[in-house]
């Protein structure tokens, strides 16, 4: 038997974590690539969406280098994720590859069927399932802390690309790291040495929160990287999504029944959407309303093509950025995305921004 | 007495009467917007959200041609129609959309339907409407009874043949004795991309002069589409979906027609993967094919395929017809 997974940002490195630590033999996809998305695309439904080809891509690439189990999170819901395994567990069929889904339901009870799960995929006691699980807990949080930091740094640079390269330095070692206590000392290293990339402290970056659908904001490669582009025009990004957030929310917080997730979000969105639409439709209305609240110059919605719940979004996010005065550039990727147009609509977007703040600031000079 | 708006679009199609019927016996009354037209079109493409599916642009336009006439609004929130399983997000978000994109409205009557999560909150959200109306629970209770009435018998003519219009309407034209066909289609979809005539660019009437005799899902019954969905697959968690798949393998496992044809609207989320399933499960086995459709698409690209797809089957019969023949004169 050897697992895979789809690529979903650095999520590989904590994922491949949990299976070696549980004696499983893994198998990485390799890094979602032109190539990929090809593979994807062609046996995909035309009207799927971006992530359902890009994870097909993943599986089609794992298969032909041996892998036959496959692992991903399932579920019932609005959105079409839930229905992502049922569909292309059909079309891997027709092509003939063996496959096994090894499928996590996500709708409830995470954590549990998490466990169970991973129990039977590798006959362990769930002692050491927990343990497996605990480690790859671990890297998640120590990954998302250096994004995190990685996003202050990079504005802020003197030189060029310097900060992608030491964040990139310190995600090979962190490949290599096998226990709790070496991703801890990695992960600090690298936050050290983020820190230590040479700023210029009189820099006032722009400030733009990056919203929309869970898989595009993480995954760089469905939008050119967005953040580093944005990143070396001098904007500092801030992201609301990230995997560590989700974890405590649907493995623990719901294990004590407490439903606090995005409550705030929600409730600025009220006014203008009312109800969760599934995905985080709700969450892109409330987090605008929220950033715009808190000063950010402005908000970028990435969401794949055809996406449900942001669609949804979209149809208020004007009148948000009306009422709140916060300039919202919305995003929708396919497979068809150009790098080219891609850039010079980001700098525009950037441009605009750069103009309105120095008007801004002028007036209130006056 | 108030007047209130109901928008001939999406599931228009699939509970006008219980609404009518509904409203009516809180004496109230009830004005439908005009059958789809071009200007309808237009104003709704100019509301929604480019990118968004043509039924949401369509129910858009249809608001439109309402605000003006009517004192309230009636775009329910249908969030699940019936445990673990939901509707599309879209259709969650509509009333809010709805505000989002058409100004000048008169009140939305925004009545929740959650039978999944908020079975509380979907029975007091009607009490609620019916205090904003000025009737007391027990009005609202018998006015609910009669609506249900009348969708019990909708469902009763459209399980006896009639088209959705017919149903609605409550008369059926006295016709002679139906002709014989030369074959016969299922037609499965959401029935707002088919019944709307304007929109779907008449397809039922195109098929129908073809010489095909044309079914629905909803000639099956309910809790039967349910069950024979599940030998698809298990999972199908939106119950519009779920209609279309029972449907599919129904006459997949009867034969009781010669093909079957999938109409989705491009852009619809839940569709662009069920079709997929059902058309990869059925595609080797009876003649189907899948018409993905928007506000582009033109009457002669539908008609091409039409004929196409109907003349394959009347081949593919005939060549049975004569191999059997053939068979038989041998024996």
């Amino acid at each position: 038997m050897k697992v895979t997974f789809p690529h979903m940002g650095t999520l590989y490195i904590p994922l491949r974590l949990l299976f070696t630590n549980l004696g499983l033999e893994v198998v990485v996809p390799p890094p979602i690539s032109k190539e990929t998305m090809n593979l994807g695309v062609r046996h995909s439904p035309e009207g799927a969406c971006l992530p359902f080809k890009l994870t097909l891509g993943n599986y089609l690439e794992a298969a032909a280098l041996g892998a036959d189990t496959f692992f991903m999170a399932q579920g019932y819901g609005l959105c079409r994720f839930g229905f992502y395994t049922e569909v292309q567990q059909k079309i891997m069929r027709e092509l003939g590859y063996d496959c096994n889904m090894a499928l996590v339901n996500i709708s409830q009870n995470v954590l549990q069927n998490l466990l169970r799960r991973l129990k039977e995929l590798s006959g362990k006691s769930y002692l050491q399932v927990l343990r497996a699980v605990r480690l790859a807990l671990v890297g998640i949080k120590v990954l998302d802390d250096l994004e995190k930091l990685l996003y202050k740094v990079r504005p802020r640079e003197l030189r060029k690309g310097e900060s992608t390269k030491v964040y990139q330095n310190t995600l090979a070692r962190l490949e290599r790291a096998s226990s709790v206590s070496e991703l801890r000392r990695v992960g600090s290293e690298g936050l050290q040495e983020l820190a230590a990339v040479s700023q210029d402290p009189n820099r006032t970056p722009l400030r733009v929160g990056i919203l929309g659908e869970f898989y595009v904001v993480l995954e760089p490669f469905t939008s050119s990287d967005v953040e580093r582009r944005l990143g070396e025009m001098g904007v500092e990004i801030t992201k609301y999504l990230y995997p560590s957030d989700w974890v405590s929310f649907h493995m623990f917080m719901q294990l004590f029944r407490i439903f606090k997730e995005h409550k705030s979000a929600a409730e600025a969105a009220r006014p203008y959407l009312a109800y969760n639409v599934s995905g985080d439709g709700l969450q892109t209305v409330g987090q605008t309303i929220l950033c715009a609240e808190e000063g950010f110059d402005g908000i970028v919605q990435l969401y794949p093509f055809t996406c449900m719940p942001e669609i949804v979004a979209k149809h208020l996010l004007p009148k948000v950025s009306d009422d709140y005065r916060i300039p919202v550039l919305s995003l929708g990727l396919d497979e068809h995305s150009g790098n080219a147009g891609f850039v010079t609509r980001l700098e525009a977007y950037v441009d605009l921004l750069n103009r309105r703040k120095s008007l801004m600031g002028r007036e209130a000079a006056k | 007495m108030a007047k209130v708006g109901i928008p001939r679009a999406l599931f228009y199609y699939d509970y006008f009467p219980l609404w009518q019927a509904f409203f009516e016996a809180l004496g109230h009354q009830v004005m439908v917007s005009d059958a789809t037209n071009k200007g309808i079109l237009e104003d709704g493409i100019k509301r929604a959200v480019d990118e968004t599916c043509l039924p949401v642009k369509l129910y858009m336009g249809h608001v439109q041609n309402l605000r003006d006439r009517v004192d309230y609004l009636f775009i329910p929130r249908l969030v699940s129609l019936e445990e673990k399983h939901f509707s599309c997000p879209k259709f969650i978000g509509l009333p809010d959309m709805v505000r989002g994109c058409v100004p000048n409205l008169p009140p939305i009557l925004d009545v929740l339907v959650d039978l999944t999560d908020n079975k509380k909150l979907t029975r007091s959200s009607l009490l609620e409407l019916g205090k904003l109306l000025g009737a007391s629970p027990a009005q609202v209770g018998g006015a609910y009874q009669a609506g249900l009435q009348a969708h019990r018998s909708y469902r009763a003519r459209l399980k006896q043949g009639w088209s959705h219009e017919e149903g609605i309407r409550g008369s059926r034209p006295e016709t002679l004795a139906e002709p014989e066909n030369l074959l016969r289609v299922a037609l499965l979809s959401h029935p707002y991309n088919i019944c709307d005539s304007w929109a779907s660019n008449n397809l039922m009437g195109k098929l129908k002069r073809m010489g095909a005799a044309v079914t629905t899902a909803d000639a099956l019954s309910l809790g039967y589409l349910r069950q024979k969905a599940n030998t698809l697959s298990e999972q199908i968690y939106w119950t519009f979906e779920k209609k279309l798949a029972g449907a599919a393998m129904h006459y997949l496992e009867t034969r009781e027609v010669d093909g079957i044809i999938l109409v989705m609207a491009f852009e619809c989320g839940p569709d662009s993967l069920v079709t997929e399933l059902i058309e990869r499960e059925v595609r080797d086995k009876l003649p189907v094919m899948t018409l993905c459709m928007d506000e582009h698409t033109g009457e002669a690209g539908i008609m091409t395929r039409l004929e196409a797809f109907v003349d394959m089957i009347v081949r593919q019969k005939s060549r049975q017809e004569a191999a059997a023949a053939k068979e038989w004169a041998e024996a």
